[in-house]
């Protein structure tokens, strides 16, 4: 009986500055208030109950990403009330609480000793280390890392980095003792890079980069494991860079047919960035198929969040904010005039833009992360701090 | 005290021949190198025991080295510092092998012991690559072995075929070989040195003449000090450089290249496309100026996606062995994530992603006393200083150079001495038809 947990994707940088795209606020979320952050750059966002926590990202004046920041988000207003310093890191990305709410996962990159940190939530706004690896596979810097539970046993997916003459890779580690994670899978994969995965349901897919995504069998398809996944396929969507991803289920039509896959572009961090959504058709896991795409002139994508019962997805967008898509129902199928160049159908073109949201910000904001609850949309922005705002309805 | 800094290759040349080594002594020393290396040496013996005898074969034996103190504010981190370094020690060497009817085969290496005298890397505002940033990083130690076949030089033409580790004919001459011991930001938009290659060169016309240069190489930058290119990927890159001679110590350059995925030894990260022009006019005057250009575009299949651009100008003049120089610089850098050593960046951006842009202004000013001489060996006092500006190029930006530095503006002051010993090169990374000893051009000299 598998039980998976599916999780936030995080990582990443990216960049462009269309200044039409950065400003006012969006019209399907309302924004509520922000939780400002001036002494370092914010990266990821995770929510749990009435606490967030943040991370940070490389250098700001002379602070360094080395903080996660624990945020009371029971009133409206954020308020920060402590933060953890992981030793010897300058950039933490993905933070994520497990589903039990018993530890808390810290990717840390390469500075040069990357790595994850893990903590006990006994107290979740008192966080205590349980353990920061150094060494070994994950040495390069862990650019990502998802917690994921798959039978019962809880999993960190960690994807390490490139480094000349060292390929990218995806470990994973057996978390049962979370003091003590054991790998029980490591494998190098993506050109140049792998970038980041997604669990569910005992499907694992790999951002591969310009190898594209990879669908895997981990115990949800066949005789697939954890420890010896099998690869089911691999599909390379249009312009590569496959960088995160999200397997939607709509509980309200029972399709678990499309796979949002994001394409992280050229970008300078901060001032812009560039790629697209792209919808993947995973009727046959076999062979899955791009279908459609939604792209947004002058900036890109990076992490997903999705309100499945509401069939909306949010998509942090650097430079253009938040991004709101209608992702209910079917997108592979659009008239003529509603398609791209090559075939694809343009989701803006069928009408599933639902709007945009920069923070109630005026100027430049550069969007890391989202992150969705049935009462709250958060949003990470590196320049500003932690975004909220109402979600949106249908 | 003689000579000063300034006509030091000429008095090099006149003591050259005292350290030069008779062929037959250095070809035994070559022989017993090639029984413990194999690779290129032994060629040289063995075209040596089919070669005639030949009064002009000689061996070049030069050793340089430059004791400096450097005091930088800020030179990080609002952080003033003060550090001493042996930079730049090298130990230079070439013989031409034989010469004959139908040409001539000639080998040059150098030894860089920066690895061992420079691993924390050299205070450098603006300075980057190869994994350092604001710090010049160490040079391998094997920095060129390179041989070289060519045609006579007597004739309207002459053509030469090169290949080994060295220098690519892209750009310009290198830092180490100019003036001064701070090097211009631009290092890595205005050379591409340190790779295995395979170079043809081309010369038409005598008085005035053209040089044209081909090379293909490896595309993967040095790791470190200590490691060597991966070979797979020899020939993966390429340049061409056309160089022209329309006077008398008057040379223009243009070069363009192509070097696929530097940052990262197993590729994927960004490709370089590479352009360079310049102007150097000189010659064994005291008076000497030099004005350059680069450009790089770091590329995806083909599609710029970043543009970094430089323009450099350097002149010096003197007087009774006193040497006065400056330069000015502009260029602009691309910005990566630092590591918890603030001086050292990852390399490659393999994930296309840049921290930004950031515009580098730079002036820099030389001054360099008469240097004592003793035979062969020559010791220049020097007193350097440099001041930089560095702005970020677009807005908002995340790497803010004011608040990282602690100022708007860097001072740099630096003291110490050059020292040369034996016959030094005027210029590093010109083979065949460029290199005077095998061809005939007697192009403008840096001062040394």
């Amino acid at each position: 009986m598998l039980l998976t947990t599916t999780l936030l994707v995080g990582c990443g940088s990216d960049p462009v500055a269309a200044p039409d795209l950065a400003t006012g606020t969006g019209g399907s979320l309302t924004h509520v208030a922000t939780g400002t952050v001036s002494d370092r750059f914010t990266a990821e966002v995770w929510v749990r109950g009435n606490t967030a926590y943040t991370t940070t990202w490389g250098i700001r004046s002379t602070a360094r990403g080395n903080a996660v920041k624990i945020w009371d988000v029971s009133a409206s207003q954020p308020r920060l009330v402590d933060s953890v310093i992981v030793e010897n890191a300058s950039t933490t990305g993905d933070v994520q609480v497990s589903d039990d709410g018993a530890i808390m996962l810290v990717a840390i990159e390469n500075n040069p000793n990357g790595g994850v940190a893990i903590y006990s939530m006994a107290d979740a706004r008192k966080p205590q280390l349980l353990i920061r690896t150094t060494g070994g596979e994950l040495q390069t810097g862990v650019h990502t890392a998802e917690l994921a539970r798959v039978n019962g046993v809880l999993y960190a997916f960690c994807v390490a980095n490139p480094a000349s003459n060292v390929a990218s890779r995806l470990v994973i580690l057996d978390l049962s003792n979370p003091a003590s994670p054991r790998t029980v899978f490591s494998q190098a994969m993506g050109r140049p890079n792998l970038h980041d995965v997604f669990v569910r349901d005992g499907l694992l897919f790999t951002a591969e980069w310009n190898d594209g995504m990879g669908i895997w069998d981990i115990g949800g398809a066949g005789n697939g494991s954890v420890s010896q996944p099998r690869r089911i396929s691999q599909i390379a969507t249009v312009g590569g860079q496959v960088h995160n991803m999200w397997w939607m289920h709509d509980p309200v039509t029972s399709s678990k047919r499309y796979v949002l896959v994001g394409q992280e572009g050229p970008g300078s961090v901060g001032s812009s960035s560039s790629g697209d959504i792209h919808v993947v058709d995973i009727s046959s896991l076999t062979a899955p198929a791009e279908v459609a795409v939604y792209s947004v002139p002058g900036a890109g994508t990076h992490n997903f969040s999705v309100d499945e019962a509401n069939g909306i997805a949010y998509a942090a967008y650097y430079n253009a904010g938040v991004q709101v898509l209608d992702v209910r129902g079917d997108m592979g199928s659009c008239g003529a005039g509603q398609r791209t160049a090559d075939g694809r159908c343009d989701l803006l073109k069928m009408g599933r833009y639902k709007g945009q949201y920069t923070g109630g910000i005026s100027g430049p904001v550069y969007v890391w992360g989202v992150h969705w609850t049935p009462t709250a949309v958060f949003a990470s922005d590196m320049l500003h701090g932690l975004f909220r705002a109402t979600p949106a309805r249908r | 005290m003689q000579t000063g800094v300034l006509d030091a290759e000429r008095y090099l040349r006149r003591r050259a021949r005292p350290l030069s080594f008779s062929f037959p002594l250095l070809s035994s020393l070559l022989f017993r190198l090639s029984l413990q290396s194999g690779v290129m040496i032994a060629p040289l013996v063995v075209l040596h025991a089919q070669a005639p005898a030949a009064p002009d074969r000689q061996a070049e034996l030069g050793a340089m080295a430059i004791g400096a103190l450097t005091t930088a504010s800020p030179a990080i981190a609002n952080r003033r510092l003060t550090e001493g370094y042996l930079t730049q020690p090298n130990l230079m060497g070439a013989i031409t092998a034989w010469r004959g009817r139908v040409g001539a085969l000639r080998a040059t290496g150098t030894l860089n012991f920066e690895g061992y005298t420079l691993e924390r890397g050299e205070l450098n505002a603006g300075m980057y690559g190869e994994g350092y940033i604001d710090r010049r990083h160490p040079h391998t130690l094997v920095h060129e072995t390179m041989l070289t076949a060519a045609t006579p030089s007597t004739s309207w033409w002459q053509a030469s075929l090169s290949g080994g580790k060295g220098f690519t004919p892209y750009g310009t001459d290198d830092p180490m070989m100019r003036m001064f011991v701070k090097y211009p930001v631009n290092h890595h938009h205005a050379q591409i040195i340190e790779r295995v290659q395979v170079l043809g060169a081309v010369r038409i016309g005598t008085t005035r003449s053209l040089v044209i240069e081909h090379g293909r190489f490896n595309g993967d930058e040095p790791l470190g000090p200590f490691t060597g290119p991966r070979w797979s990927r020899f020939g993966d890159s390429h340049t061409t450089r056309l160089t022209v001679f329309p006077a008398n110590h008057l040379e223009v350059q243009a070069s363009h290249a192509f070097v696929e995925s530097p940052g990262l030894v197993q590729g994927g990260a960004f490709d370089h496309v590479q352009s360079s022009a310049s102007l150097r006019y000189g010659g064994d005057s005291p008076h000497m100026l030099f004005l350059e250009a680069a450009r790089t575009d770091e590329a995806l299949e083909g599609r710029a996606v970043f543009r970094f651009n430089s323009v450099l100008a350097e002149g010096r003049t003197g007087w009774r062995g006193w040497s006065l120089a400056a330069r000015a610089e502009r260029t602009e850098r691309p910005e990566g994530s630092r590591l918890l050593d603030l001086f050292r960046t990852q390399t490659g951006h393999f994930d296309v992603q840049i921290v930004g842009v950031t515009r580098w202004h730079v002036g820099t000013v030389q001054l360099a006393a008469p240097a004592f001489a003793r035979k062969a060996t020559r010791l220049a006092p020097f007193l350097e200083m440099g001041v930089a500006h560095a702005k970020a190029r677009t807005n908002p930006a995340v790497f803010v150079p004011r608040d990282f530095y602690g100022a708007a503006t860097q001072w740099s002051f630096t003291v110490g001495a050059r020292l040369h010993a034996g016959t030094m090169r005027t210029r590093m990374g010109r083979y065949g038809v460029l290199d005077p000893a095998l061809g005939r051009l007697r192009s403008p000299t840096h001062s040394h």
